[in-house]
């Protein structure tokens, strides 16, 4: 940061190029040469698309989407289809192990967005490669998105501006992201991995009510973790003058099923929207090709999500609810019960996402429900409920809007008066600097590990 | 025209007022900005002060990540990195602070109920019909092979991985009532018959040779909580579960079943509160029933002179950082026995030291106030007693709880061996052979005992 600051402007990317691949090399640095090679294709492959005309650049196209979802599938998906052969049919006899190098779902989707859309024309191709480069290597958002689209920063990799309300801006949102990941999202974390430990036997005697407490618990470190990297990106990027896309809308306020997923991982809908379900057809078709397109979709967001049968029927699950909603239930739920009945079938789909193994998800599934005979209640979690309320009621309120709405509020009041003023500056002021400070102590506090058997 | 000119003058002001309004707020912000990349600075410039950093935490009670080696495969997978952060974080130099607001933080997280279960729930095997395991091998006490148990070389487990073994099994289902925590039974069926195999082995091969007695020392659940309340924390029920273990034994092993008496106790202090350890007063009545077992008198150990250190807040205090706790902390008693109170260890590196049976540790942390006995736990301790010319010699085989319990010992024997199973790779049947060993004393609490890794290792050392 400070190097970024102290060059002059033509220097500013050539130094963010720099410090992005030393922290994607800091995760393993022969990762470096993949995000390069990806990057270099599709540079190649945009440059020819915009230098060709009508069927060449459908075949440039092909090799881009070829060449990175070919990698994509090798890294991502090959161990899990081999495993799949292997306890079929006994091929291969070893499972090659191969390393997931991180991001490279979200890097290899920005890249395809890219190249897509200089062969649709919304975009030009950029003619530098290392500009190309930066753009899917910022660090803000190359290891856990948002999925930046291109033309959302073409213009700021050239040129670039930032005023001092975007430094402050970012830094509050970054610290805010901070926060809600380490304070917050953490502590669920560890909440609901005691209450619904992942392997191990104990799953199977989780009384119903640690179940739904586990499982709530896990809502909010799912949505309170994600976002959070978001928040950081985001703010990141705005205090070096980028302005990425919101990549999500407070999706715990969402009155259906299908708002859920307008408010989730928006860059991740709206790129499958844009770039599947819209060639595919998207609405605008017969009701057995939208429900195909829709299918498509849906199998594809669950195996995005990662290499397990468990993801894909969790896409699948939501696509069951979505074409209900459509078909069925259309709209004709009252607004309160349209809010419950989607925060249950969102915190349900939870379970389906959480357990890779089949044998814990219908534990969980039937534990909840009462069926696994480990009764409603028990001390452990009446303990772990009292002990983590405050968190709970934390966590809650920081998944509405009611941070931004209370922000809104004391800027009006600090257009009333000199008081008012300071007071809403005080609060300004102070807020970044302790968050990150409560961040720092949180930190620390995780890593808290006595160890009751060291000789003493 | 004058009214005009007022308005103009007072739009004006109002304007000049709104734009130092917002002057005064985005100043703030720029504070703000400041006060942030302030933090940070000052917190890297800390980092980079190597010389004040740790490499072990006192109040963690371990030993903090070393730097990491440099390999070139390291440096390729990133595993380097990952290693390298660990240690920057793990010795920070204000890392302990840190924690400490880090720990208070987490109490802001809800309220602490008088009453309460931690560490998870756990699922306990369940205890079969006693004696009768699957092809009834153990009970049968020939040492046969006993599947998955000691059909073929057993992996020794090292320390590392007996002491993670052994902090998970103990902190799993804390039951906390009223400022005092109580660790619930849970019984594994593989380390359990394994841990009688091993004894069984142990006597077969010694069989006479030496005699072996088993003492399993029930949690503080077992021992000091009603009936009514032990049932209704879920886990095994310890009493059976002793009788279980009991029932595994061969006839070479004489098992002293010291449950009933600790119970009998249970209104006096017995074990301690903040602490999984028990005091030396129920050491104490072990050794007594002890006694009647091997059909000696036991010494009159509670007049001996007594050293109290308090105040004493131990590792359920460590993990739980209850308040109470903290309020009404634990005290350690121990009685210096009439005989001597010299011993000798050795440590894992092999260096000998002269130590004290009852060490004087008034001035030692709150948290190691039960290393006052035996110097801990070691690889070997010996004790001789200078008031006897010739007598009885006895192996004592123990984890943490056995510190307490050794003391009791000391007078009744010419020499008193001791091994920490977790750090001892003598072989049990060799070493009592070449000293001459007459009695060798297997206590171990009972938790523990149904911890694979531990029973394992003494398969090991058991096993000529």
């Amino acid at each position: 940061m400070a190097a970024y600051l102290a060059v002059p402007t033509r220097f500013k990317n050539p130094v963010l190029l720099a410090s992005s691949l030393v922290f994607y090399a800091w995760g393993g640095p022969r990762y470096v040469l993949l995000i390069c090679f990806e990057a270099l294709v599709s540079w190649f492959c945009a440059l020819r698309i915009a230098g060709s005309k009508g069927s060449m650049r459908r075949i440039w196209l092909i090799v881009e989407l070829a060449c990175l979802l070919g990698l994509l599938g090798y890294f991502k998906y090959w161990t899990w289809i081999l495993t799949g052969t292997h306890a079929l049919a006994g091929v291969p006899a070893d499972v090659p192990q191969i390393v997931l190098p991180i991001g490279i779902s979200f890097y290899t989707f920005q890249l395809i967005s890219y190249v897509v859309d200089v062969y649709r024309g919304t975009i030009r191709a950029q003619g530098a490669y290392w500009k190309l480069l930066l753009y899917c290597s910022l660090f803000h958002q190359c290891i856990a998105g948002p999925i930046v689209r291109y033309e959302t920063v073409a213009h700021e990799i050239e040129k670039r501006t930032v005023s001092e309300r975007d430094i402050y801006e970012g830094v509050r949102r970054f610290s805010c992201g901070l926060a809600k990941k380490v304070v917050l999202a953490n502590s669920c974390a560890a909440v609901a991995d005691t209450l619904l430990p992942i392997g191990g036997d104990a799953l199977a005697t989780q009384v119903a009510s640690g179940c739904w407490l586990g499982m709530l618990f896990y809502a909010f470190q799912i949505y309170l973790d994600f976002s959070a990297y978001s928040d950081m990106a985001i703010g990141m990027g705005r205090m070096i003058g980028f302005h990425y896309l919101e990549n999500f809308d407070h999706p715990y306020q969402c009155s259906s099923v299908q708002d859920f997923w307008r408010r989730w991982h928006i860059s991740l809908s709206s790129f499958f929207r844009d770039y599947v379900y819209i060639p595919l057809g998207g609405s605008r078709c017969s009701q057995a090709e939208y429900v195909r397109n829709m299918a498509v979709v849906w199998f594809l967001t669950g195996m995005w999500h990662g290499a397990s049968w468990n993801y894909i029927l969790w896409g699948l699950y939501f696509l069951a609810f979505l074409l209900l909603e459509r078909f069925v239930i259309r709209d004709r739920l009252p607004k309160p019960v349209g809010h419950a009945a989607a925060l249950l079938v969102v915190l349900v789909g939870w379970v389906l996402f959480r357990f890779e193994d089949f044998g814990e998800m219908t534990s969980v599934l039937a534990g909840m429900i009462g069926l696994n005979g480990a009764g409603l209640f028990n001390l452990s979690v009446h303990t772990a409920f009292l002990q983590n309320i405050f968190l709970l009621a934390v966590s809650a309120l920081a998944c509405t809007g009611f941070g931004s709405w209370l922000r809104r509020r004391l800027s009006t009041v600090a257009g009333g008066g000199d008081v008012a003023v300071r007071v809403v500056g005080a609060l300004e002021m102070l807020t970044p600097p302790l968050l990150l400070l409560i961040s720092l102590a949180a930190l620390a506090g995780a890593s808290y590990n006595p160890f009751i058997y060291f000789q003493f | 025209m004058a009214d005009r000119t007022r308005a103009r003058t007072r739009r004006a002001s109002s304007n000049d007022r709104l734009r130092s309004r917002h002057r005064t707020l985005m100043d703030m912000r720029l504070y703000s900005v400041l006060g942030f990349g302030g933090i940070l600075a000052v917190f890297a410039l800390i980092g980079l002060l190597f010389f004040l950093r740790p490499s072990t935490s006192d109040v963690e009670k371990r030993e903090l990540a070393s730097f990491p080696a440099f390999t070139t495969e390291g440096f390729l997978d990133g595993s380097f990195f990952t290693d390298l952060g660990l240690w920057y974080s793990d010795t920070y130099p204000l890392r302990e602070p840190l924690v400490s607001a880090g720990l208070m933080l987490e109490n802001l997280h809800g309220i602490q109920p008088s009453m309460q279960m931690v560490g998870g729930n756990v699922a306990a095997d369940s205890l079969p019909v006693e004696g009768a395991d699957a092809d009834g091998s153990a009970a049968a006490g020939d040492a046969a092979v006993v599947p998955g148990v000691n059909d073929g070389p057993v992996e020794v487990p090292s320390a590392q991985t007996l002491q993670e073994d052994i902090q998970a099994s103990i902190m799993a289902g804390l039951y906390v009532k009223d400022g005092a925590a109580y660790s619930v039974y849970y019984f594994v069926q593989s380390a359990v018959e394994t841990y009688c195999t091993a004894l069984n082995t142990c006597a077969d091969n010694l069989a006479g040779e030496a005699n072996v007695y088993s003492i399993l020392v029930p949690n503080n659940s077992g021992a000091m909580l009603s009936e009514d309340e032990l049932a209704g924390l879920g886990g095994t029920d310890p009493r059976e579960a002793i009788r279980y273990f009991n029932s595994l034994y061969n006839e070479n092993v004489h098992p002293v079943f010291v449950y009933d008496t600790l119970r009998e106790h249970n209104d006096e202090y017995l074990y301690f509160r903040t602490d999984h350890h028990w005091t030396q007063l129920g050491a104490y009545y072990a050794y007594v029933e002890f006694c009647k077992v091997k059909g000696t008198e036991p010494a009159d150990v509670l007049n001996w002179e007594r050293m109290r250190f308090e105040p004493f807040l131990g590792s359920f205090y460590d993990t739980l950082g209850l308040s109470e706790m903290e309020a009404d902390p634990d005290y350690v008693d121990a009685y210096i026995p009439t005989s001597t109170n010299e011993l000798v260890f050795w440590d894992e590196a092999g260096a000998r030291y002269d130590w004290q049976v009852i060490t004087d540790v008034s001035d030692w942390a709150r948290g190691s106030k039960y290393a006052a006995f035996i110097g801990g736990d070691k690889p070997l301790t010996v004790i001789e007693n200078p008031t006897m010319e010739e007598g009885p010699i006895c192996l004592v085989i123990k984890e943490s709880y056995g510190c307490a319990f050794v003391p009791c010992l000391v007078d009744d024997y010419k020499t008193v061996y001791v091994f920490d199973c977790r750090y001892s790779d003598y072989n049990i049947p060799q070493f009592v052979r070449e000293h001459g060993v007459d009695d060798v004393i297997f206590i171990n609490n009972m938790t523990l005992a149904s911890t694979d890794t531990v029973a394992e290792r003494l398969l090991w050392m058991s096993t000529e």
